[in-house]
């Protein structure tokens, strides 16, 4: 390809050279025709003249010519006019004739196609869309739904099942509206960091598992001492300090009495 | 319809989409410096809970969600979406659809992260990562999410290509994820532990589907262009983004390891984070494939650096989140400080370094005005690549030894994990948990820094040529 014209045509749309030289060897392959021949019908030369080709190998041209965000990018200075125009160079004089639009020609549809646009039937891009929340749905359903399934409930017989009052299902919203989750987890698991915590939770357990433990666990916090007493935490939970000093937890001493209480009872009977 | 010259602002009546995007790009960097200072309180609230006692929406449990919102819904997102609405119209030939729409969304959803965030703040959260809103903010949040989807999908319809590049499946497939996640997020019936399983499938789902998968349409879409180089291998990043479509979500049971979960679930999560490893391989494989012989460029652009840093280090949460399902590695640091800094480098190192490669790349051709300081952006970079690194290094590290300790302390019997005992262990990572807010501060300094420079780039930037797609006044309305 000669250099000059490609030079020149980098210079006057303001992209690369690579750029342009790859815009016409695209464009050049769309229409089979030579690079040489696009370059100077760009530089304002005769129109490229087309190849003849079979039309078998035409119709599997479009490969070929599937727009890389590079060679898309390149256009952005020819954009088709009429649909997505881009305002001219600041230093371009605004009566400066209609450039050409070869290299927009090369990697976006012609301007007819998008001033009258029409909907893609179906195609490639709808389909992998689809594909994709597809994929979504039958994992959320093989994890979320099925594991929800009684099924697979986790359930031991010879332990008893907690079952929160009403006021601590209340506290239990209190709990979780308060971001406890957030520092405390209930879940006691199966591995020895947890072997003196208590018998180990399953999924049926009405207690917030969480997924942090920057504090203490607190699945079984109602059989325990000193936390197995309302008066004891309702107080540390009201003023920390002054309860255990230097134990560095938060207070929630602006919760609202029934909160607090309803809070307790949870803590309570969570054993 | 004419070609007009312009220089500092658009003067045409219809709303073209780069307007549209910068908006979304603007309302995302006023988010990000709330992030950053909610953040910044989080942990600071999370080495002292007494730092400023008695005020509700101060505590650790409260702040924690508002920062986490508005990271994920008030910074990430929006920017994102304006990436998309940048990226769709130049990939796909076709003009933004509904820009209106898409114009009002911006207002629209800064309006309901402030609400559900405030709700959070006064005691009305749900308490379950990630969307924490309560259930009246999280269908106004859906509602808003939806948008996008409808408006790039529909851009789509008039897409000029039949088989789309790799950047635009990415894009595209983000952003009609996310409003999919969103719309499971609430499912109704489940038991405490369900809504935790829920949980953590939608917070992965976010992070990997969200985050993760319009952060790679946008690197391979920038790569190739900042290095005028094409895309290595477009066959490389499909196999990644079905890689990513099947781990996305269930990968996130990783976290329930030896909970009370099925075993096989636990199993799949397992595989499914190993699966996930494979995305992060073709992104990094094919970004410095793509980049070639070009690694010059890197010296010389800001954004390309901000690109690769976050395409060529997305394997380090991945791999980590991979090795922490393992049952014999969850059973020292399951439950710590580990994920963590596992989300911490996902949110502000991925999402946050690709947000600022295409906000330093594309900003000044939004605006038509240069980069204010190239120096400045470069600090960023740097600030925020310590500050994160940094901050996530500690909470591994935290958790690895907050593990050990607790497992130390039922092996030798000198302890028991809870009261007391449980104080004892927090004393072994204190002096990391301190660490890690220095490596918070300096992440916050260095998202002040990119909100200067963009602020400077608004205000002083030197007026340059728009380059912004101005659309025919009929189409698409």
């Amino acid at each position: 390809m000669s250099r000059e014209i490609v030079d020149a045509l980098a210079e006057r749309f303001g992209a690369s050279a690579a750029l342009i030289q790859r815009s016409a060897e695209a464009r050049a392959s769309a229409q089979g025709s030579a690079p040489e021949a696009v370059l100077n019908a760009w530089a304002g030369g005769s129109p490229s003249p087309a190849i003849p080709t079979p039309a078998v190998a035409e119709a599997t041209e479009p490969e070929t010519v599937t727009p890389e965000p590079v060679a898309v990018e390149a256009i952005d200075p020819q954009e088709p006019e009429e649909a997505l125009v881009r305002p001219e160079q600041g230093v371009a004089p605004a009566e400066a004739p209609a450039a050409p639009t070869p290299i927009a020609a090369a990697v976006l549809p012609a301007p007819a196609a998008m001033n009258e646009p029409a909907p893609m039937p179906g195609g490639t891009l709808s389909s992998l869309l689809l594909g994709a929340v597809a994929i979504f749905a039958i994992m959320f359903i093989a994890a979320v739904i099925a594991p929800a399934s009684p099924g697979n409930a986790q359930t031991l017989d010879a332990v008893d099942q907690i079952v929160l009052s009403a006021g601590a299902e209340h506290g239990r919203e209190v709990y979780l509206a308060q971001g406890c989750a957030f520092c405390h987890t209930q879940q006691v698991r199966p591995v020895v960091t947890d072997a003196d915590l208590g018998i180990v939770t399953l999924s049926e357990s009405p207690l917030v598992p969480g997924l942090r433990r920057n504090g203490p666990d607190l699945t079984h916090i109602g059989s325990r001492q000193p936390t197995d007493d309302s008066d004891w935490l309702t107080g540390y939970l009201g003023d920390p300090e002054a309860t255990r000093a230097g134990r560095n937890h938060a207070s929630f001493g602006y919760l609202s009495t029934g909160d607090m209480e309803d809070l307790v009872d949870y803590l309570l009977e969570s054993k | 319809m004419v070609a007009e010259t312009h220089h500092n602002s658009a003067s045409s009546t219809a709303i073209d989409s780069d307007s549209i995007a910068r908006r979304h790009v603007l309302l995302g960097t006023a988010f990000l410096l709330l992030a950053g200072f909610l953040t910044l309180m989080q942990f600071l609230k999370g080495v002292f809970p007494a730092f400023l006692d008695g005020l509700g929406f101060w505590t650790y449990g409260r702040l924690r969600p508002m920062a986490t919102a508005v990271t994920v819904f008030g910074w990430l997102t929006p920017t994102l979406i304006g990436a998309a609405y940048y990226l769709v119209p130049r990939l796909s030939g076709a003009p933004l659809r509904f820009r209106k729409l898409a114009a009002f969304n911006v207002w629209y959803l800064a309006g309901v992260v402030l609400l559900g965030t405030g709700a959070v703040g006064l005691g009305a959260g749900d308490g379950f990562e990630l969307f924490e809103f309560p259930p009246w903010a999280d269908v106004l949040l859906l509602v808003g999410l939806i948008v996008p989807a409808v408006v790039v999908t529909a851009t789509l319809r008039y897409r000029s290509n039949v088989a789309p590049p790799a950047s635009l499946l990415y894009t595209a497939a983000a952003i009609v994820w996310l409003p999919v996640i969103a719309a499971v997020s609430n499912l109704p019936g489940l038991n405490p532990v369900g809504i935790s399983l829920l949980s953590s499938f939608t917070t992965a789902a976010v992070h990997y589907l969200w985050i993760v998968g319009a952060a790679l349409g946008i690197s391979l879409y920038l790569v190739p262009q900042l290095t005028e180089q094409p895309l290595f291998s477009e066959q490389t990043a499909r196999i990644g983004f079905w890689t990513l479509a099947l781990a996305g979500g269930a990968s996130g049971y990783s976290r329930f390891t030896h909970g009370p979960a099925p075993d096989w679930l636990e199993t799949t999560a397992i595989v499914l984070g190993l699966v996930l490893v494979v995305v992060a391989i073709t992104a990094f494989g094919n970004a410095t494939a793509t980049v070639g012989g070009r690694w010059d460029l890197v010296q010389s652009s800001v954004p390309l650096r901000f690109a690769l840093a976050a395409t060529a280090l997305l394997p380090v949460p991945i791999v980590l989140s991979a090795l922490a399902g393992f049952r014999s590695v969850a059973s020292i640091i399951g439950l710590t400080a580990w994920w963590d800094g596992t989300s911490f480098f996902l949110l502000f190192g991925i999402g946050g370094w690709i947000a600022a490669a295409f906000i330093y790349a594309a900003l000044p051709r939004m605006l038509g005005r240069d980069l204010f300081d190239d120096h400045l952006a470069e600090w960023h970079l740097r600030l925020t690549m310590i500050g994160v690194m940094s901050t996530s290094a500690f909470l591994w590290l935290t958790g690895l030894i907050a593990g050990f300790t607790w497992t130390g302390g039922t092996y030798s019997g000198a302890y028991v994990n809870t009261g007391d005992g449980f104080a004892q262990t927090l004393d072994a990572v204190s002096l990391l948990q301190s660490l890690t807010l220095v490596g918070v501060v300096i992440t916050f300094i260095g998202q002040l820094v990119h909100g200067y420079v963009i602020y400077r780039t608004i205000t002083s930037g030197t007026p340059i040529a728009h380059e912004i797609l101005v659309p025919a006044e009929a189409d698409g309305e």
